[in-house]
């Protein structure tokens, strides 16, 4: 196991630069999501780190030592891929055995020790029971089990994983990501983990390192990331359904202030007013989680914009409804009893302390005191 | 516009593979109806039946008044997409989507103003020019879309129409197909394998396995009364969980065991089904999102345990609880916190409750939905 230390590091595909600028560092038995669309540099990063390609600037350290100049088979990282790709006519104990087995490591683990780390191993992840089987007798999760059992033999100092589960139906994919989270911290090897989908990332990580067109442009943990997004592109890509974002204007109303656009009217919360007072006048981007978003069929007390239900989407145990208010379209997570129907009219609102502000131009986020956002996100 | 039935409908390929066998449903007129099952469920093959690709060893498929059985696809009067996009490749976007107006001898005003807007509709406007192997895989698919939304057949056939589509742009379409099928006030059969498509879009979802219905309904009948295992897993996110359960008397009243040395009441509305089945061996369902962790309130039964994994999602986190060898999955706060392998208790009320016998199916008693 050891830490693993990206800086600067670039790349260039011809007309394509995949990696404009990628640092971060992982700590020592950490486990890293790398969250980013198709194109964002997840599997370029991947493979410069494993050594399969070579960056055009850059270091990157793997337990303090600068590998850049040393091969793949030198560096002692496992690239697990997607689905894991076991060897299908291949007994668990082949499956597991048949890295040992390379030139480059039959020294390192001569036949005895090598029969002997596996059935170590096997223990760990507790599939000694399993290794006289074939790999297509088997479930997704002990599947799972052997891939990383295969990866782990060769005692490597870090894992890279490219979207292994993404491809599995949805009810396989719930339990091997909590099989997965529990067996990286059991067996505590450094991860770092490259996926498109948030709720793997957040779900997994210890900390998340967002990726843009080969930049990195934000690195948290899960909570900090998605209650704190450093701008409207990482809101916006953490949380299903999306956040809303509305365009508006900071408005004083007698004395105190107001996000205001497009018949919409949204009361600031008395922690967020000081900052945003300069502003007044200014337009802005108002951010606010579908689940923040209060819906009643009546109006409410305190008063509230009124709004015409365009969709409804049950799902279950919650509800989606997309409501037009005034010139906005709103998208709300309410629970599951709710049975409003489209054309049906409603009243929304917000809890003040639960909304983001946007510089309209930049799309960074507006920086309030952390103090008042972390006790916003307690309050969810 | 029309409804669809089909009659005790079956189908074999070769002599060892019955893909669908002897169905029977109805589809009224306007209804956006899913068909949902994994892969092999025969869902697709249901859907093949009603366009004419495939006929039927058995059976009768209704169109309106008609009986469809001899007919060619092109004589049905039905439009389809699906998951392959089945474009003609030498031709623009706009030419393909135009086609199947252009055989009906409409003005070319009329096919410019109806292509534009659905092309508008489905965020492809601005490719309308381009052939199709310059466009993506998700581009593709809602070009056979727009193909079949252009025209305005009796009944809309759609085939995991939005499979290739950006998970981003998802969302997004199914609010929009849902809104275009009120407005055109059209007869939707919609097949997918994705829950989440079917309980958002449809007016009542068919759920299909091994060639067999399971179950009809609405959104929320299939979710709050699945009739059997199969479907309570299949539908809702994160699944349902099932724990082996066993009828017992104790603490002056009939009690149902749980993992780890747990119990919980009977629920009421088992009273009288299966009072008299003590020492069956049952399994009880009980949605992620119903669990509690924390100390049983009266009323309530429950299971010691030890948390085995915390996923926090931003909105909520789902904490996996180990219950000796069961395990359940829990819906809790965003900022749930926990140490792996403390001890917990985990809650539930037994109304929550749906008990399934030893074949699987729902036994009598449902939930209020």
């Amino acid at each position: 196991m050891a830490s693993l230390q990206l800086t600067g590091v670039k790349k260039r595909y011809e007309s394509v630069l995949a990696l404009a600028d990628v640092s971060f560092d992982l700590a020592d038995g950490q486990f890293m999501a790398l969250l980013g669309p198709s194109g964002a540099g997840k599997t370029t990063t991947l493979k410069s780190i494993a050594g399969v390609e070579t960056p055009d600037g850059g270091e990157i350290r793997i337990g303090g030592r600068l590998v850049n100049d040393i091969p793949a088979e030198g560096r002692n990282t496992a690239l697990v891929f997607e689905n894991y790709a076991l060897y299908p006519n291949m007994t668990v104990y082949g499956n597991m055995v048949f890295p040992l087995k390379a030139p480059a490591r039959a020294e390192k683990f001569r036949a005895e020790s090598a029969t002997q780390r596996v059935f170590e191993v096997a223990r760990t992840l507790g599939i000694a029971s399993l290794l006289e089987r074939r790999t297509w007798e088997l479930s997704g999760g002990q599947r799972q089990r052997v891939a990383l059992g295969r990866a782990l033999v060769r005692e490597p100092d870090v894992f890279l994983m490219d979207e292994p589960i993404s491809h599995l139906d949805a009810k396989l994919r719930f339990e091997m990501r909590a099989e997965l989270k529990r067996l990286q911290r059991d067996i505590g090897v450094t991860t770092l983990y490259a996926t498109p989908d948030y709720a793997e990332a957040m779900a997994l990580a210890d900390v998340i390192v967002v990726l843009r067109e080969g930049r990195v442009i934000q690195v948290g943990t899960p909570t900090a990331v998605f209650n704190r997004p450093i701008d409207t592109y990482v809101a916006h890509l953490l949380g299903e359904p999306h956040i809303n974002l509305l365009e508006m204007e900071i408005q004083s109303r007698s004395g105190r202030l107001a996000a205001v656009g497009q018949g919409v009217e949204f009361a600031i919360h008395p922690s967020q007013a000081e900052l945003l007072r300069q502003r007044v006048t200014k337009l802005i981007t108002v951010g606010v989680r579908p689940s923040e978003v209060l819906v009643s069929p009546t109006e409410p007390d305190g008063g509230g914009d009124s709004g015409t239900v365009i969709a409804v989407e049950p799902r279950g145990a919650t509800t989606v409804l997309v409501v037009r208010a005034g010139g906005q379209q709103v998208v709300a997570k309410v629970g599951g009893e709710q049975r409003l129907r489209p054309d049906s009219i409603v009243w929304i609102g917000v809890k003040p302390e639960s909304l983001y502000f946007f510089e309209r131009e930049s799309g960074a986020r507006v920086e309030v005191p952390h103090g008042e956002i972390d006790a916003a996100g307690a309050s969810r | 516009m029309s409804r669809v039935r089909l009659r005790s409908v079956t189908k074999h390929y070769g002599p060892s593979v019955l893909a669908v066998k002897d169905i029977s449903f109805e589809v009224a007129d306007a209804e956006f109806l899913a068909v949902l099952g994994p892969s092999g469920c025969g869902k697709t093959t249901t859907m093949r039946m009603i366009a004419g690709l495939e006929a039927a060893d058995a059976g009768e498929i209704w169109l309106g008044e008609r009986i469809v059985n001899a007919l060619a696809p092109a004589e049905r009067n039905v439009a389809m997409a699906f998951e392959n996009y089945g474009l003609y490749p030498h031709w623009s976007v706009y030419q393909n989507i135009a086609y199947p107006l252009r055989l009906r001898s409409i003005s070319a005003e009329e096919i410019n103003t109806r292509v534009q807007k659905v092309a508008k509709l489905l965020e492809i406007d601005d490719i309308l020019l381009l052939r199709p192997a310059a466009i993506s895989g998700g581009a593709k698919q809602r070009v056979g879309l727009a193909r079949a939304l252009v025209r305005s057949p009796e009944v809309f056939l759609l085939d995991e129409p939005m499979s290739h589509v950006d998970p981003d742009f998802r969302s997004q379409m199914r609010v929009e197909l849902k809104r275009i099928q009120r407005e055109l006030g059209g007869t939707f059969i919609y097949v997918t394998h994705d829950q989440l498509e079917a309980m958002s879009m449809a007016d009542r979802i068919l759920i299909m396995r091994d060639g067999v219905i399971q179950q009809l309904g609405t959104p929320h009948e299939v979710f709050n009364n699945p009739v059997n295992e199969f479907v309570g897993g299949f539908v809702g996110e994160p699944p349902m969980n099932f724990l082996p359960t066993r009828i017992q008397r104790g603490n002056g009243g009939v009690q149902l065991s749980l993992p780890n040395g747990g119990s919980l009441a009977l629920p009421a509305r088992y009273g009288g089904v299966v009072e008299s089945m003590a020492g069956a061996e049952l399994r009880l369902g009980i949605r992620p999102h119903k669990i509690r962790i924390g100390p049983r309130e009266s009323g309530e039964g429950g299971a010691p345990g030890s948390i085995y994994v915390i996923e926090p999602l931003g909105d909520y986190s789902i904490v996996t609880i180990k219950l000796g060898s069961a395990t359940v999955k829990v819906e809790a706060a965003a900022d749930f916190s926990g140490a792996y392998d403390q001890s917990v208790q985990i809650a539930f009320a037994p109304e929550d409750v749906l008990l399934f016998g030893a074949d699987g199916a729902l036994m009598m008693g449902t939930v209020a939905c």
